[in-house]
């Protein structure tokens, strides 16, 4: 493997302190140009006030910056990427251990919602609900590369689907969940048919405006959705047993039926492990898609779909499939979200709803599964930590973005590809 | 008796606005035979390819594809030619048109067993080598999703067996060793052997290789040029071959048909072409290695 770049020269101190001042100073220089008209000059009632030491010492603090990225991490990102042949020979320690692993990760996800109380309750489920998108996006980002920005519409059909469903036809949630995930599916049959001979950018600019029509849609239409006001979306049951403190006349609550004393977290915990069964059934379907047929010739087409058609594949299929299962999962997200908001309208799903969904897949590593829902995670939980310095939630944001590029360009987790041994029965 | 060819193709024209790529190229491969294209720089072979293989419609003309086994395809017929008027008016041919448009072409030429590789290798570099040959097999893709899902034994089975045939094809070609490797990982040479590997396992019956010996060193070569003629021998496998390297279109095939301009030159036995004063000239701007 060493021999892929054994022509470079020894890199590493190849910058030398020359260039590293060069790019300093010259970085120093438009700090300045940028900080001084941003942060030199403030207007107190009608007088502008000067202060010139502010952006100089901005500048200043930039060139230190500027100086120890060269010394430090760029002699260290110029060494030859070999990353990617070794990703596949290396066996770490977490790919023996993955059942174990994956086991107790389950276990502890079972167990969590008896020992965090309500409010993070909710945060976790919001979590989980993140963890079901991302999964969804993932299919046609990550696994398909069909870079779509609209993911959000399907998340919209799926919530939306189940309260009109509710209000119109009286739809239950049980029904609603494969109803409204069927119907988000199609739609995203349906936007995959016109841009079927799209790519990147064209295709990226049609997804979001297919984003945003549904949200207009769902704004505007006032007679079908109520517009801004939103539409109620009720909690779901369990074999009838309601969890609400009374119950509806003719129905029997979950405390009653089982003599325990009411708490409105009880319910919450049923959402909550409702929801981790749907996550933990979708993960074991996305893990088995990728050793399968299907799922590899999502892959295949992200690679080339000039040599998916020479070997017989029909692109047509395979992406409308990926559109497919991909709105399906957003779909089955939305249904949730809506049940656990108990109302939804359309301030819900907007572009930027999308960017972040669409944040978890490039922070996950595009296509890793593991990556991905440890991403959805983070992002979920991470603004709530940090909710007292919610005015720095951008600025961390793109802070994680850019050193992810730095350190780890393939993703958190990067991708594990299936092995293959030799079975001994062949010969 | 001559069998019937496998492969005849009839003043097929190839047009892309002014510039004639082909002009009423007409030759036929015989089954079981190496078939050799050749010519210089530009003069149209990779088209040929291209139309042979549903990537281009032709301007005019046709290949017909007979099967030994007794399919036949109009190959110039797979993407279904431009949308007409007359198409708005029967709902009968807009479907047909439809359907072309969405499901014809390179795919439909794959499945009637017409397979190619590429001038400018095309693997799927961020999958592993096995993983290249499992999406060749469409015998196991069929399988539907459920199937897959609830790993019923059936689909363990044709599982069992592509997994099993793409290690055949990996020793076959010497690659055993590289089966979870990344394919963009691997040298050149071995890159260009994946991807016949990989046509091999669609099951072609006219293997249609484009420059397959390109960049490659000359024991490289050599062992290309064996590994052609046991696909010949031991699969039954047509092959139809563009390449520059005389030596190795000398050592291996049995017609060979030279291009210049859109045309056909002269086509013949190896040694007749070689000595024709017009494949001489053609090739005197640029002489090759023959
Ligand atoms: N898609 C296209 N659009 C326009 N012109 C094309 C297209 N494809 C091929 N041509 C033209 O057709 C001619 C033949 O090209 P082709 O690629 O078939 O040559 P070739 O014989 O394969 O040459 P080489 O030995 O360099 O591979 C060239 O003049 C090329 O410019
Ligand atoms: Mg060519």
């Amino acid at each position: 493997m060493m021999a892929i770049r054994d022509g470079g020269e020894p890199e590493g101190g190849g910058l030398t302190w020359a260039t590293r001042l060069r790019d300093a100073a010259l970085t120093g220089v438009i700090a300045l140009l940028l900080f001084a008209p941003l942060t030199g000059v403030t207007l107190t009632g009608y007088a502008l006030e000067g202060h010139w030491q502010r952006p100089l010492w901005l500048a200043a603090g930039v060139v230190v910056g500027r100086l120890l990225i060269g010394l430090f991490l760029e002699a260290r990102r110029a060494r030859p990427p070999v990353e990617s042949a070794q990703a596949s020979e290396k066996v770490g320690w977490i790919d023996r251990n993955r059942p174990f692993i994956l086991g107790l990760a389950l276990a502890c996800a079972l167990i969590l919602p008896w020992f965090i109380g309500k409010y993070w309750l909710n945060v976790a489920i919001l979590a989980l609900i993140y963890v079901l998108l991302a999964l969804g996006l993932n299919i046609v980002v990550g696994l398909a590369g069909l870079l779509d920005l609209g993911f959000v519409a399907f998340y919209a059909v799926g919530a939306y689907g189940y309260a009109l469903g509710f209000k119109y036809l009286g739809l239950s949630f049980w029904l609603a969940l494969p109803s409204a995930a069927l119907l988000a599916g199609l739609c995203g049959i349906l936007l995959g048919f016109p841009v079927l001979r799209m790519h990147g950018d064209y295709l990226a600019i049609v997804t979001l405006g297919f984003g945003e029509i549904v949200r207009l849609v769902l704004n505007n239409w006032m007679e079908l959705t109520g517009g801004p006001n939103g539409v109620r979306a009720p909690f779901p049951s369990l074999f009838g047993l309601e969890f609400g403190r009374r119950a509806q006349p003719g129905h029997t609550t979950f405390h009653e039926f089982f003599q325990i004393p009411y708490s409105s977290e009880t319910r919450d915990i049923f959402f909550y492990l409702l929801l981790l069964m749907v996550v933990a059934g979708m993960i074991f379907v996305v893990r088995r898609l990728r050793r399968m047929p299907l799922g590899r010739n999502w892959e295949a087409l992200r690679e080339d779909e000039i040599a998916c058609r020479s070997l017989g594949i029909q692109p047509v299929t395979v992406k409308l499939s990926a559109f497919g299962l991909g709105a399906m999962t957003g779909g089955l997200g939305g249904v949730f979200f809506a049940a656990s908001q108990g109302f939804v309208n359309p301030t819900s799903f907007t572009f930027m709803e999308s960017a972040h969904i669409l944040a978890m897949v490039i922070l996950g590593g595009m296509g890793s599964t593991g990556g991905v829902i440890i991403a959805a995670v983070i992002l979920t939980v991470l603004p709530e930590v940090l909710r007292d310095f919610a005015e720095y939630r951008g600025l961390a944001f793109g802070m994680a973005m850019v050193g992810m590029m730095i350190w780890r360009p393939r993703g958190l987790m990067g991708i594990r590809r299936a092995r293959f041994h030799r079975s001994e029965v062949g010969r | 008796m001559r069998p019937p060819p496998l492969l005849r193709v009839r003043d097929l024209t190839m047009r892309f606005g002014g510039v004639v790529a082909l002009n009423r190229v007409g030759f036929e491969v015989a089954p079981g035979s190496v078939t050799a294209l050749i010519g210089p720089n530009g003069a149209g072979k990779t088209t040929v390819f291209n139309c042979l293989t549903g990537f281009y419609a032709p301007s005019a003309g046709e290949m017909r594809f007979h099967a030994p086994d007794g399919v036949e395809v109009a190959l110039h017929d797979l993407l279904g030619g431009p949308w007409r008027g007359a198409d708005f008016a029967s709902p009968a041919a807009f479907g047909w048109r439809l359907y072309y448009k969405m499901f014809g072409g390179a795919a439909l030429a794959a499945r009637a067993g017409v397979v190619r590789t590429f001038q400018n290798i095309r693997l799927f570099r961020e999958m592993t080598v096995m993983e290249n040959l499992l999406v060749a097999q469409r015998a196991w893709v069929n399988n539907g999703i459920l199937s897959g899902l609830l790993a019923t034994p059936a689909y363990r089975r044709a599982e069992a067996e592509a997994i099993e045939r793409a290690w055949h094809w990996l020793d076959f070609f010497r690659l055993a060793d590289d089966g979870n490797r990344l394919a963009g990982s691997l040298p050149y040479g071995r890159q260009r052997r994946l991807e016949i590997a990989r046509a091999m396992c669609v099951e072609p019956r006219l293997l249609c290789l484009d420059e397959p010996a390109a960049g490659l060193n000359p024991s490289e070569t050599h062992e290309l040029a064996e590994w052609i003629l046991a696909l010949r021998r031991g699969h039954g496998v047509t092959v139809c071959l563009i390449e520059h390297d005389m030596g190795l279109v000398m050592e291996i095939s049995d017609h060979v048909v030279v291009l210049d301009h859109g045309q056909v030159l002269v086509a013949g036995r190896p040694e007749v072409v070689r000595d024709d004063p017009a494949v001489l000239e053609a090739y005197l701007g640029a002489p090759e290695e023959g």
